[in-house]
């Protein structure tokens, strides 16, 4: 009877580390929800998320981000900020610069850059700038910190005060986050 | 094996339990007691001062305590700051608004000090140098962090903290690692 339960036991371990199960990832997966209507996967995805989450080692996206968020317009709305400039600064003084898309969102695949934490950020909008008080230590998804409501353990979504269109007839989704398709 | 044998196992095994049970029961704690440790200066040394000394918090908090590493309720090691984890208060602090508590600076110090009590109390002591300590270790490298190399030896970082440690506080290099990005 031990001998049946020992080998069934390893049978079971043998079969989880196949299917490389990690219950913990996929928590935090899961609890980011099903995609909003009318919005296909891709770059105007998921505005606001922790793009990390699935944009990681563990998948299960299929490109890996370093970096990547989303630009809001004003602390109380999640409307996003197209076109803003995220400036990155690494600790070895090296910059790089990503553009955010109609609905606000960035991302740096590992193919883009690799930098050497900690890294500084600042935005550029509509001559508005938003400077980071802090550093970012190691984390990829802006949103893991940065996110609603604001409370003892977030600042609240990123966010610059720019101009943001929630009917931007260009943008094939709704650039309020959530909103849906166009 | 015998049943005889299995028997008297048993029986032994029982006699140990009750006789650890009994042992474990037998005094009554003694409410007095308590464990001194002893600690590095927290004022003004750690907290800073009116007086242009910004003391080792500041560094700690800038460099490690952002909300991604030890700005995180659940680490050992966890750190307060205006600009990441706020402590919880009737004044509802948001991260990222306002300045540090008098009560989140000493929190950060109780943080430190309870991270490694018994071998922080040998490193005030002149028993055992800094880098017996995690605290030292893990952001010089000497110990697998996470975080990677934070600095080394003799950065000023390094000197601040373990200047304060050993009882040798160097206040230019604390407000140095102060100003740092």
């Amino acid at each position: 009877m031990k001998r049946a339960v020992l080998t069934l036991s390893l049978m079971a371990a043998t079969l989880a580390a196949c299917l490389n199960t990690n219950p913990v990832h996929q928590a935090q997966v899961d609890a980011l929800g099903g995609e909003a209507p009318g919005v296909p996967v891709g770059e105007f995805h998921r505005a606001g998320q922790p793009c990390g989450v699935c944009h990681g080692a563990d998948g299960p996206a299929s490109t890996t981000f370093i970096l990547a968020g989303t630009v809001f317009s004003d602390p109380n709305k999640t409307i996003g900020v197209s076109a803003a400039n995220v400036v990155f600064v690494d600790d070895s003084l090296t910059n790089f610069t990503v553009t955010t898309n109609c609905v606000g969102n960035f991302f740096v695949t590992t193919n883009d850059w690799n930098p050497a934490f900690p890294v500084k950020v600042e935005i550029l909008a509509g001559g508005s700038t938003a400077t980071m008080i802090g550093h970012i230590s190691r984390e990829a998804s802006c949103a893991n910190c940065h996110n609603d409501p604001p409370r003892a353990t977030s600042p609240g979504h990123v966010w610059i005060a720019a101009q943001a269109n929630p009917n931007d007839p260009n943008c094939p989704v709704s650039p309020v986050a959530g909103a849906g398709g166009p | 094996m015998t049943s005889r044998r299995a028997g008297v196992l048993a029986s032994l095994a029982v006699a140990a339990t009750f006789g650890f049970v009994g042992a474990s029961c037998a005094s009554v704690p003694d409410v007095g007691r308590y464990t001194l440790v002893g600690q590095p200066n927290y004022s003004p040394q750690f907290s800073g001062d009116t007086m242009g000394n910004a003391g080792v918090h500041v560094f700690l908090e800038k460099q490690c305590g952002t909300l991604d590493c030890h700005g995180q309720a659940g680490r050992p090691l966890r750190f307060y700051s205006a600009g990441g984890l706020r402590a919880l208060s009737d004044a509802g602090n948001v991260s990222g608004v306002g300045a540090d508590t008098p009560d989140e600076i000493y929190a950060n110090f109780v943080s430190v000090v309870a991270l490694e009590p018994e071998e922080i109390s040998r490193v005030v002591a002149g028993q055992d140098p800094p880098t017996f300590l995690l605290v030292v270790k893990k952001p010089r490298g000497l110990e697998n962090h996470k975080g990677g190399v934070r600095f080394n030896e003799g950065d000023v970082e390094d000197l601040c903290l373990t200047s304060w440690l050993t009882g040798q506080y160097d206040a230019m290099s604390c407000n140095m690692a102060a100003a740092l990005p």
